[in-house]
């Protein structure tokens, strides 16, 4: 199947599922017809934005868990394993936390600035060309390390409530967003993405090692920088605003992959459909209350995700690494 | 100035300055123990890593190509068997930029035609190294640059990469290819460039390379009947 295809495929699942997060909430439908009023400030305040965070944060997630595969040739490789989610998390509390400037437009660019030094750090830490086991254990490093940075930052800091804010930082949520952070969140994503989209064409050549893509006239550096560069400011912007999801970036990519006929380059663009998908979708489950209580939207991508990275390990044993 | 032309080359793991040659129609082997600098010249002259030396394509320099210019020009296959995604064989041929027509003549040029719809991670170490061959003629480039082309090979099909570098080399492409089969490179090359520690020691006609003096100094080997011994050295 064609990218182009693939990708429209997936946006006439994307329009039923967008429909549904709007329509369901606490607020029953019925409640809604009787009062316009009430309508308009719920969809405009509340709903809206949410499924507009809720897709741009599973595009951002998606892209860059697909190319961050492609560019580093392991299908282990996402924003979350590598520890980029974390980076942005704690970028964004240091600057909202302690540098004291918790302007949602500040958290962004602190979120941005996280992931871009989590991502020049694993670089620096791995190599280029670096065998799986060396990535994800130089990921699995900075992760650990920039998570327990930011929980020490939460615990020290002076607000009252932010022993709270660590469940927003580690599990993510599109609860109470505010056109605020649309205004903000959106750009900074929608530009992440784009940028990575824009190194789309190397990528499959890469399949043949850097000095074969090189030789094929795909400059390689230039494609290194999109890819990082994009990456972290989409998944800085996503994480500044929600929080740091889990496994989107992940398994979105080995879903899409298989329908291109497994070629990294034209997955990139379905795999931001299909994460904004998955996404908004698990929102919608998180609105459901169990025993009470909401679901944080990362327990539901986990408990979505931990399995199906458990087949992917399963499926590669007994393969060189 | 016809031809690749690279004078007084030095890179890391290569003793420059280095001085090699490739004209259009030859078939040039380059041999050499493991080690000997082989990969890292291939590499030098297919634009991958800069340094001293001059490395001129019909008289232009290398340096003042753009890459587009070299991808159409220069085609360079590393000894690795490796792809890092199960892509259909098709599907690599094609990283050429090729057309569909090319690539389908590539694939059934290296007899894989039946293959086209597979995906290379089920395709035997041999399979794929015919199939990352076609990928090598779909560039139809003028200069193919090859680092152990028949590596992985069984005899028949090391004779029917020999016969297509031929065919390369008769429609006006140079072809300049590290072996460690010497008695193909032997029979089959126009030319032969021996490599040592860094250095070419000996460029000539295969006759005139493959001396016993030169196979017992850089190889440690002596002839033996159709095949090789240890030389005592």
């Amino acid at each position: 199947m064609t990218a182009g295809r693939l990708s429209l495929l997936l946006l006439g699942l994307f329009v039923p599922v967008a429909l549904l997060s709007l329509v369901v909430g606490e607020v029953p439908v019925s409640a809604l017809l009787r009062d316009p009023y009430l309508a308009r400030m719920l969809f405009m305040e509340l709903r809206l934005p949410r499924l507009v965070l809720a897709a741009a944060a599973g595009t951002a997630l998606g892209i860059s868990g697909a190319a961050l595969q492609g560019l580093l040739r392991n299908p282990l490789a996402s924003p979350d394993i590598l520890g980029t989610s974390a980076g942005a998390a704690l970028g964004a509390v240091v600057t909202g936390y302690f540098l004291g400037f918790s302007g949602t437009l500040a958290m962004a660019g602190g979120g941005i600035a996280g992931a871009l030094i989590a991502l020049a750090l694993l670089l620096l830490l791995a190599g280029r060309g670096a065998s799986s086991t060396t990535l994800i254990l130089a990921g699995v490093a900075i992760s650990a390390l920039g998570g327990a940075m930011m929980n020490l930052a939460l615990a020290l800091a002076a607000s009252p409530f932010a022993f709270y804010d660590m469940m927003f930082w580690l599990l993510g949520s599109f609860a109470d967003r505010s056109i605020d952070h649309v205004r903000i969140g959106l750009p900074a994503m929608i530009a992440g993405s784009a940028l990575v989209l824009s190194a789309a064409r190397g990528l499959d050549a890469l399949a043949l090692g850097e000095d074969v893509a090189a030789t094929l006239g795909h400059d390689v550096r230039p494609m290194h920088r999109r890819i990082v560069g994009g990456s972290a400011i989409a998944v800085g912007g996503a994480v500044a605003v929600a929080g740091i999801i889990g496994f989107v970036g992940l398994i979105v990519p080995h879903l899409v992959r298989p329908l291109v006929r497994n070629r990294p380059g034209p997955a990139l663009l379905p795999s931001a459909v299909a994460g904004a998908v998955l996404l908004v979708a698990a929102d919608i489950v998180t609105r459901f209350p169990l025993n009470g209580k909401t679901l944080p939207i990362g327990v539901v991508t986990a408990m979505l995700g931990a399995p199906f990275f458990l087949w992917l390990i399963l499926s590669r044993r007994g393969m060189p690494s | 100035m016809s031809g690749i032309i690279a004078s007084g080359i030095a890179r890391p793991h290569l003793e420059g300055p280095l001085d090699i040659a490739v004209a259009r129609g030859e078939i040039v082997g380059l041999i050499g123990p493991n080690g000997s600098g082989k990969t890292t010249l291939l590499r030098a002259l297919a634009g991958l890593t800069a340094g001293d030396g001059m490395i001129a394509v019909e008289g232009a320099p290398l340096d003042a190509m753009t890459s587009s210019e070299r991808a159409r020009q220069l085609v360079y296959m590393p000894a690795g068997r490796r792809v890092d995604w199960p892509m259909r064989a098709d599907d690599i041929v094609a990283l050429s930029g090729a057309d569909a027509d090319t690539v389908a003549a590539a694939l059934a040029r290296v007899g894989m035609a039946a293959f086209a719809s597979r995906r290379v991670d089920t395709l035997s170490t041999g399979e794929r190294a015919r199939v990352l061959l076609a990928r090598v003629l779909a560039g139809r480039g003028d200069w193919l640059l090859l680092d152990e082309p028949t590596a992985n090979l069984d005899p028949g099909h090391e004779l029917d990469v020999l016969a297509l570098l031929r065919e390369e080399a008769a429609r006006g492409a140079g072809v300049l290819a590290s072996f460690h089969n010497l008695a193909l490179a032997e029979r089959h090359c126009d030319r032969c460039v021996l490599m040592r520690e860094g250095r070419v020691v000996a460029d000539g006609p295969p006759a005139a390379v493959l001396t016993d003096a030169n196979l017992a100094v850089v190889y440690g080997i002596a002839r033996d009947g159709g095949g090789w011994r240890r030389s005592a050295s």
